[in-house]
């Protein structure tokens, strides 16, 4: 049984708006991260990814359920397991009025780490020369970074990052990302929420999506993936007789544009050799493998379309 | 929890708010001192002779002339005994023209030094609120939670940090400004009357816990609204309009903010109330029914100490338990 850092069973957070109103954010979540590698946390914006990084991370109190991070009961025993953690929480949040250095410092002081590790953290996020700027002057790429320094004071075992490259620009998203596969690689389980997914497409080895707070699909973003890796795509000169010899034989085919998609688990020689039977010349074949967003849309769909999780109870 | 409370004590120093206000909780009580030191400044030589010159002026004036002469013939209307006591009770004196009164140790001690400690207070508590209120506005509060995740012992860092500093800061500013009295009084040669020491010490003392217990409930109450702005609505609603207030609505003002401070500090004090029906017909005016009544130094400290528990105590609960953002 693979070892699992975060856990959580029927997770659920309900809200009162002003009116007096119940609101759920997250709705009986079941979420289980492996140890090792970075694991993609996709959701809508407003599914309940940040309420549920908040609660494993004692900011918010769940209203039912229970969460485990490292085996550990957690927000009870959180004090115990929380050296081993790392987060950053949205936007980075620091005293404004104090430069990058002093916010380390303090954070490095509550931990009782030596200050020696404020520097190698400034160091590793590319931070020296600025450090000694107040935290008000730092651009968005900055904090951000400041703020994944502030993660290191730890030398955490697991790393939960909240939106991380939210209003970067290209070369802060490609910094960020490799700091990310940096640390994944040397052994720290990273937690990744994102709305983007071609970020986590890009840089997770498994992913949980979720949508109104439940969960909705969750494997290795390979497995995920798998089911819509069954559609091609073919370049021929009659396509509208390639769909009628290929609908006759079975197939699950439509015209799209100047070619033709077909749905289909069989391998594309076959349908190559049942046009070729009807003489019908296959220019190119290429296999359509859904990428994660299609795949995200598909199942958030009603999230999207339903307004978020509003007075569901 | 040491290491929680040096953290805070960092942070504090670090915040120029901060070292704003404490720089005011020095500068205030010494521009009272320098204020007082020279309101009451001895009569210099020039000054005597010039008084003595108006003096002189003005008995040459027609106008003071004639008053006598109207004075020695009819001196009875002028509620002088006898004509030649005139001149000596009506005329002219040097210390109409010398309005400076000396130094009073007594006035000193019963209206500056508790203007001081409430002063202090009042900037001591801003610090406790400024303190608490910059967490919550930067968010920052939520990061520092992620390091520490045991609620109490931040409130408890957080609010020794404010207290100490409160405590620290009061007690040496109100040493430093009755020990500048006194060496000014001594100065002047002004004899200390010898139950002034305790009682000055005894008020700074207790102007020291006001100050403590102040900023502590600045902060509590900060940390409760995580509002800088409720904060000082509260206190300044509380200071400017609390009073007037509970007046409005008829309570009785030993409930009013600003009796129960005057009380703490001055080690009780008296209010007035309308004397009631059956003390028209009373032979004997009794102190009940000249409308005197107390607060005494025991009635203000439940009062104060009642709010400062509320404040505390609903501050630490909802820490606690609600959500931080």
């Amino acid at each position: 049984m693979t070892d699992l850092v975060i856990e959580t069973t029927g997770l659920r957070k309900e809200f009162r708006d002003r009116r007096g109103r119940r609101r759920v954010a997250v709705a009986g979540l079941d979420l289980a991260v492996p140890a090792g590698g970075v694991h993609g946390f996709l959701g809508p914006n407003g599914s309940g990814k940040t309420t549920t990084i908040r609660m494993l991370l004692g900011l918010a109190r769940a209203t039912r359920g229970s969460m485990r991070l490292f085996g550990t009961d957690v927000p009870r025993r959180l004090p115990q397991v929380i050296d081993r953690i790392g987060a950053v929480v949205e936007a980075p949040k620091f005293s404004p009025n104090f430069t990058g250095r002093q916010n380390l410092q303090l954070l490095a002081r509550t931990l009782g780490t030596a200050t020696s590790r404020v520097d190698a953290a400034i160091e590793t996020v590319s931070l020296t020369g600025r450090d000694r700027d107040r935290y008000k002057s730092y651009s968005l790429g900055m904090k951000q970074r400041l703020a994944i320094a502030a993660t290191l004071l730890k030398e955490p075992s697991l790393l939960i990052l909240d939106e991380p490259t939210n209003g970067l620009d290209p070369a802060g998203i490609r910094e960020i990302r490799d700091t990310i596969r940096d640390l994944s690689q040397s052994g720290v389980t990273v937690l990744l929420s994102s709305h983007i997914l071609a970020e986590v497409q890009q840089v997770c080895t498994s992913a949980t999506i979720i949508g109104n707070g439940r969960m909705l699909a969750s494997g290795t973003v390979e497995d995920l993936l798998r089911p819509g890796a069954s559609s091609l795509r073919i370049d021929i000169s009659d396509p509208d007789a390639a769909v009628r010899v290929l609908t006759a034989a079975g197939y699950t085919s439509s015209r799209t544009g100047g070619a033709v998609e077909v749905e289909t688990q069989r391998p594309g020689s076959d349908v190559a050799r049942t046009l070729a039977e009807h003489d019908l010349w296959v220019d190119s074949l290429v296999p359509v493998r859904q990428d994660l967003e299609s795949f995200f849309l598909e199942l958030t769909a009603d999230d999207t379309l339903g307004g978020g999780p509003e007075g569901r109870s | 929890m040491i290491g929680v409370l040096r953290v805070e004590l960092t942070r504090l120093r670090w915040r120029r708010a901060v070292l704003v206000l404490l720089g005011a909780c020095v500068l205030v009580p010494a521009v009272i001192f320098a204020v007082t030191a020279w309101n009451t400044r001895p009569v210099s030589a020039s000054e005597l002779a010039q008084a003595e010159q108006q003096v002189e002026r003005l008995r040459h004036d027609n106008g003071y002339q004639a008053d006598i002469e109207r004075c020695q013939r009819r001196p009875q209307r002028y509620g002088v005994p006898t004509a030649d006591q005139c001149e000596s009770q009506m005329g002219p004196q040097v210390e109409w023209f010398i309005s400076r009164s000396p130094l009073d140790l007594r006035h000193v001690s019963r209206g500056l030094g508790p203007t001081v400690c409430v002063l202090l207070a009042g900037l001591l508590m801003l610090m406790g609120t400024t303190f608490a209120g910059a967490d919550w506005n930067s968010g920052s509060m939520s990061n520092q939670l992620l390091f520490e995740p045991r609620r109490l012992r931040v409130w408890l860092g957080k609010a020794g940090a404010v207290v100490a500093v409160a405590v620290v800061t009061s007690a040496v500013v109100l040493a430093a400004f009755w020990s500048a009295v006194l060496l000014l009084a001594s100065a002047r040669g002004i004899d200390v009357p010898p139950h002034l020491t305790p009682f000055v010490r005894d008020q700074s003392l207790r102007g020291v816990v006001l100050a403590g217990a102040g900023s502590l409930g600045a902060f509590a109450v900060t940390m409760f609204f995580r509002s800088t702005v409720a904060t000082l609505g509260i206190l300044f609603g509380t200071a400017l309009v609390g009073s007037l207030l509970l007046a409005a609505l008829g309570v009785s003002e030993q409930w009013f903010p600003h009796v129960n401070v005057g009380a703490w500090l001055l080690d009780g004090v008296r209010y007035y109330v309308t004397p009631p029906l059956s003390c028209r017909s009373a032979s004997h005016l009794t102190r009940e029914c000249r409308g005197i009544r107390f607060v005494t130094l025991r009635d203000s400290a439940a009062y104060l100490g009642f709010f400062l528990a509320i404040a505390v105590a609903m501050s630490l609960a909802a820490f606690r338990r609600r959500d931080v953002p």
